[in-house]
């Protein structure tokens, strides 16, 4: 028997919508859209070369695992995957970064919240796919910073590298022989940015 | 009488091209095409906030240097940062102080080597991923600043050798460090078209 799998139709686009409009949408598309000025924002860039690939669960996967084990062992918050988070309620942002990372002290009643966090996660990382626009990208880490995001992480496979951007335009780039240790943030964090792209299968070939 | 123009087509693509392949493309192409690895790398096309604030930049750093024997501004310029595999590329604008410029430059088809300072704006269809590349092939080649310009956050990213990074904002100035030094460069003034421009894509 054939089975056609057909994608649910991209909503109709009426903006500016809200935070909540885009709760709703998750219901029938997951955790597909971002919203920036209340308006859609495809997060895998679907005209361009599709969802996330191989490599960015990979590598995703990876930084999960190190985190969590850090942030666990010390109790020092959460760490959360495709988490919703309301940048602004004025101009209607919300973004879900790849993984993500709130600090216990900043959690309402030292808990989670129902639906969507309001304000920057502590930590925002995102892994770079071959269709993600600069542009786009540079957007998106000056919305961070703008709702508080203490360090947002731009994880970029092809470089082998991890890009970390803190407020006030200081920034710094890690490579395979560096390590990350996360500062005032998540602190003892010693991870060496190498392993991050040590998936235990060969990598695919470099696009370049 | 009605006029077509019609772009030369792209050129058929080829395994691995070589510096000379990518200088017979100008003539048809102009500086369209960077190489990487033997393969070309089409450069994003400038649309005319990329051309007015590249204008900025070169009329700034090149009255920066004016009457100085500190260097030379270039605009396009083609540089082999390496030979094998071939990486040549094309920043929109770039410097290389008077003590590195090579011998016989001038009348060389692609510069040998790396420009001391690359410039590059982004453009909309600009990938994260190549310009990683990019500004790592030209840490790697020597460049001691590499400049990436942000029309959509109106920033300018620093990029220097050894992971070290600065974004400066549209409230900060550019100092130019040991490069260029007495470089004061509002940011802010890079994006300030003088004329009216429509709002920013985000």
């Amino acid at each position: 028997m054939v089975v056609t799998l057909t994608a649910p139709p991209a909503p109709a686009v009426q903006a500016p919508l809200t935070p909540d409009d885009l709760l709703a949408l998750e219901a029938e598309h997951g955790a597909r859209y971002e919203l920036v000025n209340g308006a859609l924002q495809d997060r895998s860039d679907l005209q361009g070369e599709g969802m996330p690939n191989a490599e960015h669960g990979a590598a995703s996967a990876r930084i999960v695992s190190e985190l969590d084990a850090h942030v666990r062992s010390g109790g020092l918050g959460v760490v959360l995957v495709e988490c919703g988070f309301v940048l602004s309620d004025e101009s209607s942002t919300v973004r879900i970064p790849d993984v993500s990372f709130v600090a216990r002290t900043q959690l309402p009643g030292n808990g989670l919240p129902s639906g969507h966090f309001h304000g920057g996660p502590d930590l925002a990382v995102e892994v770079v796919s071959p269709s993600d626009k600069a542009g786009e990208l540079a957007v998106k880490i000056a919305d961070y910073l703008a709702a508080g995001t203490q360090q947002v992480w731009i994880v970029e496979p092809n470089t082998r590298t991890v890009t970390v951007y803190q407020p006030g335009g200081a920034a710094r780039v890690y490579g395979a022989d560096d390590t990350l240790n996360g500062g005032d943030l998540l602190p003892g964090l010693a991870l060496p940015v190498g392993d991050l792209f040590e998936y235990g299968v060969a990598a695919p070939s470099r696009a370049e | 009488m009605a006029v077509t123009l019609v772009a030369p087509p792209a050129p058929a693509a080829r395994a691995t091209l070589t510096p000379d392949d990518l200088l017979a493309l100008e003539s048809e192409h102009g500086a369209r095409y960077e190489l990487v690895n033997g393969e070309l790398k089409e450069r994003g096309m400038p649309n005319p906030a990329h051309a007015l604030i590249g204008g900025r930049i070169s009329l700034r750093l090149g009255s920066h240097i004016e009457g100085t024997d500190r260097g030379v501004v270039l605009l396009d310029c083609n540089f082999t940062l390496q030979d094998d595999p071939v990486r040549i590329r094309i920043p929109d604008i770039s410097f290389i102080a008077t003590a590195r410029i090579p011998e016989g430059w001038f009348r060389t088809s692609s510069i040998h080597g790396a420009p001391d300072l690359a410039v590059e704006i982004v453009s909309p269809t600009d990938k994260v991923s190549e310009l990683a590349v990019k500004i790592a092939d030209y840490l790697a080649a020597g460049t001691q600043q590499v400049w990436i310009v942000e029309p959509s956050t109106r920033t300018v990213a620093v990029y220097r050798p050894g992971g070290a990074a600065r974004v400066y904002g549209a409230d900060d100035t550019l100092d130019g460090g040991d490069l260029l030094p007495g470089l004061a460069l509002p940011v802010g003034e890079l994006f300030d078209y003088g004329v009216a421009t429509s709002s920013r894509a985000e």
